[in-house]
């Protein structure tokens, strides 16, 4: 076993432990979030600095530079959500320390999971951050929704990891190995197989929310603390979408999935453009929107093995960025999560109504924002593949997404005159994304590979 | 030379995005004009002196993609280089018009209009289908922004209505650089000269390009969006619409139609039928309208009409005549679209019927609506006769039926001005707002001057813009 590629996760759950403890001893809402925030970015900063790459072959983890790259996003896209909670919870919860606690144990749950090189792991990691997550969710022990939303989680989350260790029994029994390196030796067409596979999918379609695993998805999300729905909405799909570019590349190579993937692909985007439609609650909208880019990304898998990094990658990274620029927005307006409260924004901050604005347009994937060319590159390659009817519904429902996105932006640009308070603080936040998303539009050479 | 392009397609971006920067009311004025001047001045150098054959000149090329083979590659060659400027004239009108009328956050609007402009000439000047696709998208946000802001009435509908429509349709054109790409490897106009594929594939990748750019200019069954959004937008950005954004389509056709001549042999009668059906229901559409600006809405998308149908028609002289009128009917859409905003700030109405009785009270103005009604009923002399003539012969040459059709549209389109003309200003007695109708002056003589100067120099010399445009033809046909 390769600990040296597990150096950064080492190193983030100790300082996380020792937060954890003076936290509960002193209780002081500073020392936790800086302490936190250490953790997390000396994550980043590991892997920046000695970017540890394992060697070929016979490991339970290893990593590349694509993975290195994902796991510097997560621990990246982490402390935004640690800042994002910051501002939401820090006034409201003394628990404050045990909150940025499981955060940070998700966070490096999700990281062993882009290593996973064996399908205990995969459990393992996958339980690790599921645990934490379904604690975070019901967060808000006082409010009935968020119990509501974390048992909703927890059960039927219970259940598909059910199902994933269902699915790892049948390819135990099959082949006698955990390790996904001999999975490639299954033989392909048996039943047997495709069976254990569609299992194990569906267990993976239920952590990105895909129809018709969805159903907890919109509750959920709707009463979850916002940073925490911002949590859901952004870095699990990025663990778990790299996880299943390399199990589509190493391990199911020869099994023809393609029908259940565009079945499940083309629901996941009709559904959840469909449902977003008529949502007046953001974070709801949110839900569903995610569910439908979980669509378009699952159509990625459609392709041959080489392309499925450079198409994913790149869409993941912009996702990532569009979904927290969003989710900052949010929370610096006072009751966000409502559509209405967006009326007559540009009038108080023009800053964050051009940053929602490109962050919505870049949703929709309208030049020149980044979400246009990650959109356009899926799409050209999955129709270049020979799959144009799913590119053509995915088209057509982008543009159905069109008038839930744009109708933020009209909001935010109406006349009327608003009456809220902000909170001043994440717009940095907000910009940041905004202009990542912009940049990433102008400059695709640096993504495009 | 490559330098000077560059300019004029810059200063449009760097002068939105001053204003949007500073936010200075009289800082904005003064730079929105510049930039669009510039620009303006320096498309009219640059088309002063190039070789009017071949392909595209001083073209500019940035390294983009280099995944996709696709470069910032921008251009100026016979047929958009009439466009471009085209659309810099245009835009200073507007912006003039829009500084006149009171506009609450004028620099906002200012930076919108130039970002506008900005993504239109990039649409006009790009050489590869790419960024083609780039700029018909890009140039949604402003002008659905322009639109649902300082559009008057339920202008949240009509903006939805336009960006859904044009939104839905690029679909087509998507499909169909993604077909060129996948027949071609390549996302170049030259890539089209070598596509390696049956008649039948051929036809559904030239029907894709026809639905995408059809909504654009729009041919009827697909001008649901027209009516809200011209109407209900502010006129500057009316005029920007009928005058140059309408233009898009008709120039997309242009730039794909060339190549897909055996398309056109095959299908070309029921898509000129359809254009023709176009002309004359939105001709009888104007026929009856009280309200002059929803009368120039209607003539505008009845002119477009005839205008994509001798296009598609697939001789010389229609495509000739296509070019040709495009920018005739830009200059007096844009004029005619004025007027009724003259009209509308001082009797605060478009009505026609409370007015008449102008002829003397106004001899400026009339002599300059006459002369743009002339121009447009294809006076000869006037610029529209010319591109009349080469449309219309065009189609003829096509089919006499379907030449017989435009006859009578065209015939149609003289009666409405006939009636816009008369009750406007010769009905006798005149109605209680003719009283608050005052004469032109001004800045505004200069401008009704100049669009009368242009009418009547594309009227006598119409080969400024079409030229030795068969060199192009011949340069295509290798």
């Amino acid at each position: 076993m390769n600990y040296f590629s597990l150096l950064p996760e080492i190193i983030v759950i100790c300082i996380a432990t020792v937060m954890l403890i003076a936290g509960t001893i002193r209780r002081e809402r500073h020392l936790i979030f800086y302490l936190s925030l250490s953790a997390v970015l000396s994550g980043v900063l590991v892997l920046l600095l000695i970017n540890p790459v394992s060697g070929e072959g016979g490991h339970l983890i290893q990593t590349d530079p694509v993975v290195n790259l994902i796991r510097i996003l997560i621990y990246g896209g982490g402390a935004f959500i640690l800042i994002f909670s910051f501002y939401e919870l820090s006034e409201k919860t003394d628990r404050l320390a045990e909150f940025y606690f499981l955060l940070i144990m998700s966070l490096s749950g999700m990281s062993v999971l882009t290593m996973a090189n064996d399908l205990l792991i995969i459990y393992l990691s996958i339980e690790l951050f599921s645990l934490c997550f379904y604690i975070l969710a019901a967060f808000y022990r006082e409010d009935r929704r968020s119990i509501e939303a974390g048992m909703k989680y927890f059960v039927l989350g219970t259940l598909s990891s059910i199902v994933l260790v269902g699915s790892i029994a049948f390819f135990y029994a099959y082949t006698g190995s955990t390790s996904l390196e001999s999975l490639r030796g299954m033989n392909m067409d048996s039943k047997f197989t495709i069976f254990g596979s569609l299992l194990f999918l569906s267990a993976f379609a239920f952590k990105l929310s895909l129809v018709p695993f969805h159903a907890w998805s919109p509750d959920v999300y709707e009463g979850a603390p916002t940073s925490v729905t911002a949590l859901f909405a952004s870095l699990p799909k990025l663990a778990v979408f790299i996880l299943l570019g390399k199990i589509f590349s190493l391990a199911f190579k020869g099994i023809d999935l393609s029908l259940f993937i565009i079945i499940v692909s083309s629901l996941s985007m009709i559904l959840g453009n469909v449902l977003a439609l008529r949502q007046k609650n953001l974070k709801r909208m949110l839900s569903y929107s995610s569910i439908a880019h979980s669509g378009y990304m699952f159509t990625a898998f459609l392709l041959p093995e080489q392309e499925i990094y450079t198409t994913l990658v790149p869409y993941l990274i912009f996702y990532l960025f569009m979904n927290l620029g969003a989710f900052a927005v949010i929370l610096s307006i006072e009751k966000g999560e409502k559509i209405d409260s967006f009326h007559g924004l540009n009038n108080i901050s023009p800053v964050l109504a051009l940053s929602m604005a490109i962050v919505m347009l870049s949703f929709t994937g309208i030049p020149p924002t980044a979400g246009f060319i990650v959109k356009f590159n899926l799409f050209k390659n999955v129709f270049l593949a020979g799959y144009g009817g799913v590119v053509f519904l995915g088209i057509f429902m982008s543009i159905l997404s069109a008038y839930y996105y744009l109708r933020v932006v009209f909001y935010s640009y109406s006349s009327q005159i608003a009456e809220f308070s902000l909170r001043k603080e994440l717009r940095v936040c907000a910009v940041f994304s905004a202009f990542l998303v912009l940049a990433g539009g102008v400059f695709p050479s640096i993504y495009l590979l | 030379m490559m330098e000077l392009l560059s300019l004029a397609i810059i200063s449009p971006l760097l002068g939105g995005l001053l204003i949007f920067l500073i936010k200075d009311r009289r800082f904005s004025k003064f730079i929105s004009y510049l930039s669009s001047l510039i620009s303006l001045i320096a498309f009219f150098v640059l088309f002063l002196n190039f070789e009017k054959t071949g392909g595209f000149q001083h073209v500019i090329s940035l390294e983009w993609i280099p995944a996709w083979r696709v470069n910032i590659e921008f251009g100026l060659d016979k047929f958009n280089a009439p466009f471009a400027i085209l659309t810099s004239l245009i835009s200073i009108v507007a912006i003039h018009l829009s500084l006149r009328t009171a506009i609450e956050r004028v620099e906002n609007y200012l930076s919108l209009i130039l970002l506008l402009q900005f993504t239109v000439i990039g649409f006009y000047l790009s050489t590869n289908l790419f960024l083609f696709f780039i700029f018909y998208e890009a140039m949604l946000p402003p002008a659905f922004f322009l639109i649902y802001r300082w559009g008057t009435g339920d202008s949240y509908r009509a903006a939805f209505k336009f960006l859904i429509y044009t939104f839905a349709f690029s679909i087509f054109l998507f499909i169909g650089i993604i077909g060129v790409f996948m027949a071609a490897g390549s996302f170049s106009f030259e890539s089209l000269k070598e596509l390696n594929l049956s008649l039948q594939d051929k036809t559904l990748l030239y029907l894709a390009f026809f639905l995408a750019f059809a909504v654009k200019i729009p041919i009827v069954p697909l001008h649901g969006w027209l009516r809200d959004a011209y109407y209900l937008s502010p006129t500057p950005i009316t005029i920007f619409m009928s005058a140059v954004m309408g233009k898009m389509g008709i120039y997309g056709l242009l730039r794909v139609t060339p190549y897909f001549s055996d398309v056109l042999l095959e299908i070309g009668w029921a898509i000129i039928l359809l254009c023709l059906i176009s002309f004359i229901y939105a001709a009888f559409l104007a026929l009856n309208q009280r309200d002059m600006k929803l009368l120039f809405s209607y003539m505008s998308l009845s002119h477009v009409g005839i205008i994509t149908a001798g296009l598609l028609s697939g001789t010389l002289q229609g495509l000739n005549g296509s070019l040709l009128q495009s920018i005739n009917h830009g200059v007096l859409a844009a004029s005619f679209f004025y007027l009724a905003e003259i009209f509308k700030r001082q009797t605060k109405s478009y009505d026609m019927d409370r007015l008449g009785a102008l002829s003397k009270r106004v001899p400026v103005l009339v002599f300059f609506t006459f002369a743009f009604v002339m121009a447009m009923g294809g006076f000869p002399g006037l610029s529209y006769f010319n591109g009349e003539i080469l449309l219309l012969s065009g189609i003829f040459r096509h089919s006499v039926i379907l030449g017989f059709l435009a006859i009578i549209g065209v015939a149609i389109g003289v009666v409405y001005l006939c009636y816009f003309f008369y009750r406007v200003f010769l009905k006798k007695p005149g109605s209680d707002m003719s009283l608050l109708v005052r004469d032109v002056r001004g800045f505004e003589f200069v401008i009704f001057s100049v669009f009368f100067i242009i009418t009547l120099y594309l009227g006598l010399n119409p080969s400024f813009v079409i030229g030795q445009v068969e060199n192009i033809f011949t340069y295509y046909g290798r």
